[in-house]
């Protein structure tokens, strides 16, 4: 008989020593905590519980805030490339509405977070952390491609349907049984020209968007917090009137096109305490400000990116042929509802994306799903089936809109058995999407707070 | 004055010396990245080892005002918030001990015994509890007493001693299909 101790013991692994580089980096992560330690937990009670009270609102509008930024949208001067020396970037943690206290946890998942994006696309990055920062090193690079890349983004879930705006501002599901009858809102809903979300169902370009978004009532931050909003705040966006010098400059600035004849944008979107002056001060130079047009997207409404044709490389946003849709701010389920998204295969053996959910989040989806069902079942007819769907966002860039089928799922998904995302996956999409997703889940704010430069030949900042 | 010199001192009075002078603690990470890297790369992949190890230091920095002065060596404690980030890791560590028997160094690598294979262990370990799994390779694998699990993990003793019977118990059943162990073993208890 054997000791399974014993066994425990024979199975411990051998392994190297950590590389000097690790070492390194660990050795200055500790660094910087020394440097600058935490602030006394007295204080750090006080500031949480003074966020508490203030409302979910502000932690969702810090982390739109710098959720807006992953989707590469801003119009600020591009940042100076760092050749031949050594970036080092630190961003600090606050903490939001779904997460309010930064523990060890939420900030070793962040560090995870942080270092999964990064690596996909620099992968000699070194990222540490110290305290509630988190520190990224590598070589010579773009400061501006690593906050891209390194920021957090969100995960939202909305119902479709009953939150997409036709141009009358009235939501799809406000036709009811009409639906059939309107263009419009089949084209949105039913998309017979192209899947919903995607380019070409009804999608419109930024600015009728955002015109149309800037048109809806704002919703107080009460009504806010009770419709689940995803963005506390408004949001703003500066336009170039169309053939005109400004967009010229900042079609120069930003690498884009204008398209004659159509506005372009300038700078934005912005959200958060400062959006404001950030949007003005995000102008390109030489834009001539009697040349550009502020508009508001009010608390309450967002302008979604269609979904792209590559989750590697979408679209920019101030891209001309980047298409988009507006819904009612009212999220069904955020990425801390699911679990261990990962990617897998149908009941065909077609590559799809699965996925598990918290307990809250089994009640939310089949909630969702099945109002969802019953709106399909309402408004089809006899040989006519309008199947209605949920819409799956990353920030402000929607990832792919599914359908609820009435007829085989009347009182909506059970969460119980988890969910997939099927449709037109290979192996290497969905592991992307898998990927976005466990990324997406995470709802804690990273905000850059410094960043300076080591020469590769002295050392010095 | 009479201090003894830094390479000389406890790491309990490093730490303590740490509370006025912050920068001494950099000894704690001089004596200890090492084990505690060794303990975390067992567990998980290597880059995620890197990382938590340096998180688990910086975490003791902002935390050292828990270190419990009686303790002789900073190790089990650092071991402690080691085994506190790695719950976060949970599925990057389960894809690890699955892979236990690669990580092993090939001529290091035991022989089977009586027909259980290392590979087999690892996945018998991935699939304890996680406090089970804790206990049972901080004593295991990290040889630290019941004492110094209950000190790092900041619970009982005796949950100790329960958490590692109960461990021990749960690896006989999954590892009992196998021979050389029967299934039907009794749970250990010490």
């Amino acid at each position: 008989m054997i000791d399974e101790l014993e066994l425990v013991r024979r199975a411990r692994p051998e392994v190297r020593p950590p590389s000097e580089e690790a070492r390194s980096a660990a050795r200055r992560a500790l660094d910087g905590a020394i440097a600058s330690p935490a602030p006394p937990a007295r204080g750090h009670r006080r500031m949480l519980g003074r966020l508490s009270r203030l409302a979910p609102a502000i932690g969702i509008l810090i982390v739109i805030a710098v959720g807006a930024v992953f989707l590469s949208v801003h119009g600020r001067k591009p940042s100076s490339s760092a050749s031949g020396g050594r970036l080092v970037l630190v961003f600090r943690a606050e903490p939001t509405s779904q997460v309010p206290v930064l523990d060890s946890a939420a900030m070793s998942r962040a560090l995870a977070a942080m270092r999964q994006r990064l690596h996909a696309v620099f992968p000699g990055a070194q990222v540490s952390l110290a305290g509630k920062d988190l520190i990224v090193r590598v070589a010579g690079t773009n400061a501006r491609a690593i906050q891209e890349v390194g920021t957090t983004a969100r995960l939202l879930f909305y119902d479709w349907e009953a939150n997409l705006l036709l141009p009358n501002g009235k939501t799809v599901a406000s036709l009811g049984p009409a639906l059939s009858t309107n263009q419009d809102a089949l084209a949105l809903s039913q998309g017979p020209q192209a899947a919903p979300g995607s380019p070409g169902a009804g999608s419109v370009n930024l600015y009728d968007a955002v015109k149309l978004a800037s048109k809806q009532p704002a919703l107080s931050d009460a009504a806010c917090l009770a419709a689940n909003c995803a963005r506390g705040g408004a949001q703003y966006y500066i336009f170039g009137a169309p053939g005109s010098t400004a967009c010229t400059v900042a079609g120069k600035a930003l690498g884009y096109t204008p398209v004659p004849g159509e506005h372009c944008l300038v700078s934005g979107p912005d959200s958060g305490p400062t959006a404001l002056q950030d949007v003005y001060n995000g102008i390109p130079q030489g834009v001539p400000r009697s040349q550009v047009q502020l508009l508001t997207v009010p608390q309450g409404t967002v302008v979604l990116q269609a979904t792209p044709a590559s989750f590697a490389h979408p679209p920019k946003i101030f891209d001309p042929s980047a298409q988009f849709y507006v819904l009612k701010d009212h999220v069904a389920l955020f990425g801390n509802d699911i679990t261990n998204p990962r990617q897998s295969t149908d009941q065909s053996g077609a590559p799809d994306v699965s996925f598990g959910f918290t307990s809250h989040g089994k009640n939310a989806f089949q909630n969702v799903t099945a109002t969802i069902s019953r709106r399909g079942q309402l408004i089809s007819g006899i040989g006519q089936h309008y199947n209605q769907h949920f819409a799956v966002a990353l920030d402000q860039l929607l990832i792919t809109v599914p359908s609820i089928d009435y007829r085989t799922y009347p009182d909506g998904i059970p969460g119980d058995t988890g969910g997939d995302i099927t449709g037109g996956f290979t192996s290497t999409s969905a592991n992307d999407l898998a990927e976005q997703l466990r990324v997406g889940a995470l709802p804690v704010n990273l905000k850059l707070i410094s960043i300076h430069q080591r020469s590769a030949l002295t050392g010095a900042r | 004055v009479g201090r003894e010199p830094l390479e000389k001192a406890s790491d309990a009075d490093v730490i303590q010396r740490s509370q006025s002078d912050p920068a001494v603690f950099s000894a704690i990470f001089d004596r200890h990245f090492d084990a505690v890297y060794a303990y975390l790369a067992r567990r998980i992949a290597t880059a995620e080892a890197e990382d938590l190890a340096a998180s688990t230091f910086t975490v003791a920095f902002e935390r050292r005002d828990r270190f419990r002065a009686e303790a002789t060596t900073a190790r089990p404690w650092l071991l402690g918030i080691a085994s506190n980030l790695l719950r976060n890791e949970r599925r990057a560590e389960k894809r690890a001990l699955t892979a236990v028997g690669r990580l092993a160094a090939p001529e290091s690598a035991p022989p089977p015994q009586d027909g259980i294979e290392v590979p087999r262990v690892g996945a018998a370990l991935s699939r304890l509890d996680r406090d089970q799994r804790d206990v049972l390779l901080l004593y295991a694998w990290e040889e630290l007493s019941y004492e110094e699990i209950a000190a790092a993990l900041e619970i009982p003793v005796g949950t100790v001693r329960s958490r590692l019977a109960r461990a021990r118990g749960r690896l006989r059943s999954v590892l009992g299909e196998q021979p050389g162990l029967a299934s039907d073993t009794p749970e250990v208890s010490r």
